[in-house]
Parts: C-alpha cells; structure tokens; sequence
C-alpha cells in the first residue's frame, strides 16, 4: 500500500514537471519527484542509490535549475514574477505534503528496518570498485571533460 | 523478495508513466528547460528500473552500482545542457526553440 501510495506521488510529481505553467512549479515537481524516488530506493533497500539521488537529484540538480532560470528570465519577468498561489494549487500542495508526511513517518516506524532485513544492500564497494571498475574510471572523466565543457562555453562567451 | 520488490506491475506502471512523461517533455515542448526536465526524468525513470530490477533479481548492489554511475552523468549531462542553455539564450535572447529558428534566418 505505501508502495503504491509512494508511486502515484511519484507520477503526479511526474505530471507537475510537465504541464505546469511556470518554470518554478516545475522544478519544484522535480525536486519532489527526485525525493520520492529516493524514498522508494530505501524502500528497495538500496540506500546508497537512495542518498545519492537525495543528494544530486534533489539537491544539486534542483538548485542548478533553479540558478539557471533565475538568470535566464531575469531580463523576461521584470518585476512580474510573483507566485500565483491559486486554491486548486495550495490545496494539491497540502494533499501532497499530508500523504508524503503519512508515508514518512510509517516508513521510520519499522517498515524501512523489515524491508532492510529482507534485502541487504548488498557488497556495493566491491561490486563498484572490482567488476565496475572501468565504468568508474569513465564516470571520472565524463565527470571531468563536463567541467572542461562548460568552463569552455562560458570562456567564448567572454572572449566576444 | 520485499513487499516493495514484489508490486511489479505498479512499479512497471510508475516507470511507464514517468519514461512516457519525459518523451513528451522532449519531443513536444519548445521550452529548452522542459526539454532538460524531460531528459532528466527519463533518467529517473532508467535509474529506478535499474534500481527495481537489482531488487528484484536478488542482486542489489549491481544494480545500485549502475544506478549511481547513471545518476552521476545525468548530473553531469544536465550541468552542461543548462550552460548550453545560458549561452543561447545570450546569442539568441529566447530559450523558446521555435524563436531561435526563426532568428538564425
């Protein structure tokens, strides 16, 4: 049940990312579109998915977006952005936080603790630093000509 | 198997639904950014398949292991996707795709 409660969330959050009219709700969506699904890696017992998406997801990924569009409309939305909180909106919101709250704090009660004992999270360091080697090598330079990619974009932009 | 693990078809529904929403996003939104949010969550929807198959087939440390690889480009791909983004809006002055084809002439 909390499962399935956990995967509607996630596919409303999905919906939100998508047809909301402002830029902001979408990210918004995004951002708790990435935290229900790390909840849902805990549930799998996969906790270090789970922190990694926690972490890069809903963190790193939502401010970048939200850096971004500030920067962006700054010139487009002089003076106009205001939030528009219709009722429709704040009422869907307390909805959402209310079931995200239930399916929390029955999670923490001792669901979580029966789905770690039924599944470990099995030897990810060998796994990722044995077989996975290679990929991890790749993943460091992908993660490297990135910051070369974009320190080379902002550089052009200087120099005209 | 979890109770988690054992909902597959829910799960599967779940992936659908967020893969599907993110093709849309992709393919027929103009707005750069949707198009980056679209792109994001087809990653998620890769990722937590990833995830629900390790948990799924007993072997949940491959399947975290390919999840964190995938997380990590997609944080990665989306950082240079928004300063691709940055920079055409400088060139052209919109992020709405249809306005930069009608710019470039």
């Amino acid at each position: 049940m909390l499962v399935v409660l956990l995967l509607a969330l996630m596919a409303l959050a999905a919906l939100g990312v998508v047809f909301s009219r402002d830029l902001l709700y979408a990210v918004i969506s995004l951002g708790l579109l990435s935290v229900f699904t790390s909840v849902f890696f805990y549930t799998l017992g996969a906790p270090y998915a789970s922190i990694m998406e926690l972490s890069i997801g809903a963190g790193l990924i939502t401010v970048l977006f939200m850096a971004t569009i500030s920067l962006v409309e700054e010139r487009q939305l002089k003076g106009e952005r205001k939030l528009k909180l219709s009722f429709l909106s704040v009422a869907g919101l307390l909805v959402t936080g209310a079931v995200a709250l239930f399916i929390f704090t029955a999670l923490f009660k001792g669901a979580a603790a029966e789905h770690a004992a039924v599944i470990s999270p099995g030897p990810l360091p060998e796994i990722l630093w044995g077989k996975r080697l290679l990929d991890v090598l790749g993943l460091g330079i992908i993660i490297f000509a990135a910051a070369i990619g974009i320190g080379a974009l902002f550089r052009t932009e200087g120099e005209k | 198997m979890s109770d988690a693990a054992a909902n597959w078809i829910w799960v599967s529904a779940a992936i659908a639904v967020i893969a599907g929403l993110g093709i849309y996003g992709i393919v027929a939104r103009r707005n750069l950014f949707r198009m980056l949010m679209g792109f994001t969550m087809l990653t998620k929807a890769v990722t937590l398949a990833f995830v629900y198959g390790g948990a799924y087939w007993m072997n949940p440390g491959l399947g975290q292991s390919l999840a964190i690889i995938i997380i990590v480009i997609e944080a990665a791909v989306t950082a240079v996707g928004m300063s691709m983004i940055v920079n055409i809006y400088r060139h052209y002055g919109a992020v709405d795709t249809s306005q930069i084809k009608r710019l470039r002439g």
